[in-house]
């Protein structure tokens, strides 16, 4: 009981740190930078036209006399009450510029906390005429600081890459980040949050609830571009659409999680939004809400359109394939956060001693490097791993000195971001008398091998690239007598199945059985024909068609 | 919205209301829209802001349209139902506009910042 409520902890904890710091590729980041920043800049561009009218604090629809009264008891910062009149041009020039290189990614560890400040102190400023376009451009600017925004797509990473190459360094690493993982969280959330208060504040209002909010919209002339007043003859689709829009935005924050209704919700998202730029004109407050999707979408397919577009612009194939060799989307890519904290170890005594509080490992972004050919010195040295922290190894060492030879040649390490799937399989393999050791990512695997050199290494392979399964093999074969499983996709088996053996493919959904026959084959000697009985029946709870760890559905497919 | 009339110093008289429906972009529409759904909030929610709030208004339209004197008010828009739709009227019948005074400030030499 205390076993499983303990799987259960490190399950939920596990899921925690993977949902917000799993490191991600900072494509998604550095999109909505460049789409946040579009909107901000033609928001500014709006302001140029009736910048004295709006901005001066002499005179103007917001005077400082109006606005000082009415911002009173609240903390609202502004650059331009320190603008004399006199200046108000060249302060907009000046924040136009900023706004500017943050969007083009230059000096963007600077310029996009120099761009927020833009972004709040316009809003503040004219507190009578702000809106939602401007509250939500400020929360994207907010937690795009918190990421790598200016990694990718940047003048930043363009001149990175120019002075490497003038070094003579060609591979460029692309450095996938935790931080960038959690500014998209963070975004999803803050949607979510908009969305469902939106929908709750509806339900206050009469004409939600009875279907007639959307006529009211349509029938307000000063609030519409596109005539509506055709709803009149069609006042079921009015009534319709008024309680779909509340029924939609209370369940977003419900329904978008699910990896199956997600394309349904966002889509309708879009339609929504769409319609609010179509029929009343708010453009840029329908394009800052759906720029917030980008969160939503897999990092994997922001990658695959980026390397169409380099292909279809001409740009150079170094680049394209550059942007190829990272596939964050899988599960074992995940920076060392806490490296003893996250091994899964069943062996009887040793486990206590790895369950030990440990400080973190290093919490520093991990540099991926997935081209085996790589001259670059963070691929050599990812290989290694050194730790931050010299106590980090001693559990394992501590293992280490409980194993014999025997054990070694008997361990399975293997590598799985679902704790749940990692725990069962631990449990059934060590049910026939396997030694069995779980990591959720790459790096802690690679320093484990290096200490325990166990003789069979078997992850999850779905949706990762043959390239990068070869990879990580190379680092992971320093015994001759070693075997790599991997579950993969059908179409994938013969891809990673080596003509030695030594690299074996198991197509997903795979069971129990079929995973300890191959292990078994392989603990066999070679000479050995005859097939050998199992050592210990298999457990009960394990039939040849059912198990569902190890079945990925949609569902229980990793992200 | 606010409805002005600006008299000019040579006598001229111009009428236009805030927000202007020629006023493009849209964005920039809009803030006008919302400076005038606001105020109309802020005398609900802030009554004693209303001096203020008019003078001020008053103030800005005089130093736009370089007037002497400017008399505002506000208009609020009756919004029409299905049925009045479908029975012929507009949506924007100038009989569903209705206009309350809101004052009339007058500069002697010019309109003063302040």
């Amino acid at each position: 009981m205390i076993a499983s409520a303990s799987d259960r902890w490190i399950a939920i904890r596990d899921a925690w740190q993977n949902f917000w710091y799993q490191p991600d590729d900072p494509i998604g980041v550095s999109l909505l930078r460049i789409a946040t920043g579009l909107v901000l800049l033609y928001t500014l561009a709006i302001w140029s036209l009736d910048l004295s009218a709006f901005f001066s604090s002499q005179s103007g629809w917001q005077s400082a006399a109006l606005v000082e009264p009415i911002q009173r008891g609240q903390w609202a910062f502004s650059f331009w009450w320190w603008i004399p009149d006199a200046y108000l041009g060249i302060a907009h020039t000046a924040a136009i510029t900023i706004v500017l290189m943050f969007t083009i990614g230059l000096f963007t560890r600077f310029t996009k906390f120099a761009a927020l400040l833009v972004c709040i102190s316009y809003a503040n400023r004219v507190p009578m005429v702000q809106f939602g376009l401007d509250q939500v451009t400020a929360a994207w600017m907010l937690y795009l600081c918190l990421g790598p925004c200016g990694q990718r797509l940047s003048i930043d990473h363009w001149w990175a890459t120019w002075l490497r190459r003038r070094r003579g360094i060609t591979d460029t690493p692309i450095t996938a980040s935790p931080a960038a993982r959690l500014t998209m969280r963070m975004v999803q959330v803050h949607l979510c949050v908009i969305y469902l208060w939106a929908g709750i504040a509806k339900l206050q209002g009469a004409s939600w609830l009875s279907g007639d909010a959307i006529w009211w919209i349509a029938s307000n002339h000063d609030h519409q571009q596109v005539s509506m007043v055709w709803l009149a003859w069609v006042p079921w689709l009015y009534q319709i659409l008024t309680i779909a829009t509340w029924c939609w935005e209370i369940s977003f924050s419900f329904l978008v999680w699910n990896p199956t209704l997600r394309p349904l919700i966002l889509t309708i998202g879009v339609a929504m939004h769409l319609g609010i730029g179509l029929f009343l004109g708010l453009w840029p407050f329908a394009l800052i809400m759906m720029f917030g999707y980008f969160s939503f979408v897999p990092t994997s397919l922001l990658l695959r359109v980026q390397r169409r577009l380099c292909r279809s612009l001409g740009l150079s194939n170094e680049m394209a394939a550059q942007q190829l060799s990272v596939s964050p989307e899988t599960p074992p890519m995940k920076a060392p956060l806490k490296t003893p904290n996250t091994l899964d170890v069943a062996l009887p005594r040793p486990a206590a001693a790895l369950s030990e509080p440990q400080g973190d490992a290093g919490s520093e972004e991990t540099q991926i490097a997935t081209n085996p050919n790589s001259t670059d010195p963070a691929t050599r040295k990812l290989a290694s791993l050194p730790s931050t922290d010299h106590d980090a190894k001693k559990p394992i060492k501590k293992v280490k000195t409980m194993l014999g030879e025997a054990d070694r040649d008997n361990m399975v390490l293997f590598v799985e971001r679902s704790a749940k799937r990692r725990c069962s399989l631990i449990r059934a393999l060590e049910g026939v008398g396997y030694r069995c050791i779980g990591l959720d990512a790459w790096p802690e695997t690679i320093e484990v091998y290096n200490v325990l050199k166990p003789r069979c290494i078997m992850c999850n392979g779905y949706q990762m690239p043959a390239s990068e399964l070869r990879f990580w093999r190379s680092q992971l074969d320093e015994r001759a007598d070693s075997i790599f499983v991997v579950l993969v996709e059908p179409q994938q088996v013969s891809q990673v199945t080596s003509a030695d053996g030594r690299m074996i493919g198991i197509a997903i959904p795979a069971s129990f059985a079929q995973i300890r026959a191959v292990l078994d084959n392989a603990r066999r000697p070679p000479d050995d024909d005859s097939p050998s009985p199992p050592s210990t029946p298999l457990p009960e709870s394990d039939d040849d068609q059912g198990d569902p760890i190890f079945s990925l559905s949609s569902r229980t497919r990793p992200r | 919205m606010v409805a002005y009339e600006a008299t000019h110093a040579d006598g001229s008289l111009h009428w236009s209301r805030i927000p202007d429906r020629q006023l493009t972009p849209r964005l920039r529409y809009h803030r006008h829209f919302l400076l005038t759904e606001q105020m109309a909030a802020l005398f609900q929610a802030r009554p004693d802001l209303k001096p203020l709030i008019v003078q001020t208004f008053a103030t800005q339209i005089a130093a736009q349209e370089q007037a002497t004197s400017v008399t505002l008010s506000q208009v609020q828009h009756e919004l029409s139902t299905p049925e009045q739709v479908r029975s012929g009227r507009a949506i924007d019948d100038p009989i569903t506009y209705n206009e309350l005074w809101l004052g009339e400030f007058k500069w002697h030499s010019g309109p003063r910042g302040e």
